[in-house]
């Protein structure tokens, strides 16, 4: 498989002013003093085509932030995104819904309520990105429009309605409708399902499986439902205070998680275990700062059960396991059978 | 179920007056609650979790009304009382914890002062002792720093701050019943884990009775004793956490189990439930109302007085034709 999304060390920085007498830092200085807040902080990692790959971390972790990155919808501080082999990292994302990516990677948004436009019927929302992208209008707009719904399971007569007029599940599919009605080859899925219910959540996923198997698209998902993720992803990334700190399949993730937070996260996803309810792993504390990081510093400190004296020194670097699997920890506790092999 | 129940709830119905029509949000539930037990109350959204917690809290939005049933808390009627002891009972015997954090809590009054206005209206202390007490009550949630927390207001701690902040609330009084609705929808599977576990806790070591309204049927799963399913209203099934999963008997419960996501099954091993809820605002609805969406309907289920009927040990079933 070749790469349609080469990451590399990508970054965005914000600026964050420093409140705390920040008008008598004017008067005497001029300018505020300025922390950073290190939102993405130095991810590589590619996309192959035709993969589904999982994106899971905490709120905060900078999950949607590179999330809008990838979809262009703001501009890196660092780094380049390379998208079927040509650099769309450099294109300012002001001018990017003229360039020709701009169809081939599409975006479900979280909330499918929010992201449609009250104003507009299902049949509109589905239809802007095909006016506005591939210029298409009269019976060739209508035709698409309605090979689309009929795509995604939404009935053709429901085409006339509004936002408020649609159910739950209805509303998801339009948003999905909007997002591949411009066929393209990487759609961003932000937490597709989060507001549904079980019962229709089970069927909005076997949808978007179906339409990745039919249009053979890549998927970036972006979940905090780990049992979604290993359901629809080949791959997963966890990220922790704008790190990656552990990559590999999602088989392998989900039964060999080799850094401490991925093993918290797995070990905090509900679930029923009639026997084993107790001796599970709980991560305590809070998240440190993403402002001014310490670089060296490990991230995780202070909610990890290990934290010795090197993590406080030394920041540990995404290092390979073998077969695709990555972490970012000194201390893997069981070297993976490759590694061991080789050494 | 022979242990004496705190909270007492016998065939409760409740309706709301729109401007289309009746809605039947609830209809006959019954419900016990025994001290130091955590009942898991689960459904999808519309099925009237939310509307049972409110008609216990007394809290129902003016449309609705109780038109049958009651509801008792340790003996006392909370649907006969004043709206004065309905105040006293609040906050003190039963609270509740509301499902986004956020907008529970006053945005302009730090987190400390908002502990405090309830121990001002519930317990006997002394205004000396008040600080201490919501330091206290902020400490036993696990809020690292207390001291230095009492002073933040809401926007300065992250979600699952403020919800612990809006659980020390609801247990500063140490009431005997928590409400939990939906107390983990937006927070991080992390910080839910970490919030179970305190509730958990909280059911054994102070043997408080515990309602976890949830749509999440494994995180029931993992804290509750005993779960009750819901649909439109009605409650179809009630059932030990480990019976309910091993051998569900409402139709609706199995399909339920079957949607959810579990970690190991493919994509073609979950199963979706076709259909959607009726509309409570009919006048001519099914005894049965998961008629519509049920494949094992015969014309035995249209028969009328479908009632919860037991088919083993704490195990009841509102189904004509069980699994």
């Amino acid at each position: 498989m070749t790469a349609l999304l080469e990451v590399q060390h990508l970054r965005k920085i914000f600026p964050v002013a420093d409140t705390k007498g920040a008008l008598r830092q004017m008067l005497q200085r001029g300018v505020p003093s300025t922390s950073n807040l290190h939102a993405v902080d130095d991810i590589s990692f590619e996309l192959r085509d035709g993969e589904s790959l999982g994106l899971v971390g905490e709120s905060g972790c900078g999950k949607s932030t590179l999330v809008n990155l990838l979809a262009r919808l703001s501009d890196p501080s660092s780094g380049g995104i390379r998208f079927q082999g040509q650099e769309i990292g450099e294109v300012p994302a002001q001018r990017f819904r003229a360039h020709a990516a701009r169809a081939q990677i599409q975006v479900v948004f979280q909330d499918a309520n929010d992201s449609l436009n009250p104003r507009f019927t299902a049949f509109d929302n589905i239809a802007e990105p095909l006016r506005r992208l591939e210029r298409l209008g009269g019976a060739a707009l209508q035709n698409r429009v309605t090979e689309i719904a009929e795509r995604v399971g939404l009935p053709s007569e429901l085409l006339r309605r509004y936002r408020h007029q649609l159910s739950g599940g209805q509303r998801a599919r339009v948003n999905i409708g909007r997002a591949i009605a411009v066929n393209p080859r990487l759609l961003i899925l932000d937490e597709p399902t989060s507001a549904l219910d079980v019962s229709v959540q089970a069927v909005i996923l076997k949808l978007l499986a179906r339409l990745r198997a039919e249009l053979g698209m890549s998927f970036l998902f972006v979940s905090h439902d780990l049992n979604v993720v290993r359901l629809l992803c080949n791959r997963v990334l966890v990220m922790y205070l704008g790190k990656i700190v552990e990559m590999g399949d999602a088989e392998r993730i989900f039964t060999d998680a080799q850094h401490p937070y991925t093993q918290g996260l797995i070990s905090a996803i509900p679930c029923y275990r009639p026997l084993e309810r107790t001796e599970r792993l709980r991560l305590s504390g809070e998240p440190r700062s993403p402002i001014d990081p310490d670089p060296c510093v490990c991230r995780f400190l202070g909610r990890c059960p290990r934290s010795e004296h090197r993590c406080q020194t030394e920041a540990p670097e995404l290092v390979p396991l073998g077969r695709g699997h990555a972490s970012a920890c000194h201390f893997h506790d069981t070297a993976s059978p490759e590694l061991r092999a080789s050494a | 179920m022979n242990k004496p129940a705190l909270l007492h709830m016998d065939r409760l119905s409740v309706e709301f007056r729109t401007r289309t029509g009746v809605v039947k949000a609830l209809e006959d539930v019954s419900l016990r609650v025994a001290r130091g037990e955590i009942v898991g109350v689960v459904g999808e959204s519309g099925s009237g979790k939310s509307v049972m917690a409110h008609a216990i809290m007394g809290i129902l939005d003016r449309a609705g009304r109780v038109t049958a049933g009651s509801i008792v808390l340790g003996g006392m009627d909370l649907l006969g009382a004043s709206e004065a002891d309905l105040r006293d009972v609040r906050g003190r015997e039963v609270s509740m914890i509301f499902q986004s954090p956020r907008t529970a809590l006053n945005p302009i009054r730090q987190v400390g002062r908002q502990i405090e206005d309830v121990l001002r209206r519930h317990a006997a202390i002394t205004r000396r002792q008040l600080p201490r007490r919501a330091v206290e009550a902020l400490s036993r949630v696990r809020i690292p720093d207390p001291a230095k927390r009492y002073h933040s207001y809401p926007f300065e701690l992250s979600g699952g701050l403020c919800q612990r902040v809006g659980i020390a609330t609801a247990l500063a009084c140490e009431p005997s019943l928590l409400i939990a609705d939906e107390p983990t929808t937006g927070l991080d599977v992390t910080t839910q884990a970490t919030i179970m576990d305190l509730l958990r806790e909280l059911a054994v070591g102070r043997r408080m009775a515990t309602l976890l309204i949830t749509h999440d049927l494994h995180l029931a799963a993992e804290v509750c004793d005993r779960i009750i399913v819901m649909h439109a209203g009605h409650v179809i099934e009630s059932a030990p956490t480990a019976k309910l999963f091993r051998e569900p008997s409402h139709p609706y419960t199995a399909k339920l189990i079957a949607a959810t996501p579990s970690g190991q099954e493919s994509i073609d091993a979950i199963a979706a439930i076709p259909g959607s809820l009726p509309d409570l605002r009919a006048t001519n609805l099914p005894p049965c109302r998961f008629a519509y969406r049920c494949d094992r309907h015969t014309r035995t289920c249209d028969r009328p007085s479908l009632t919860l009927t037991a088919v083993g040990e704490g195990h009841e079933v509102a189904c004509r034709r069980p699994l």
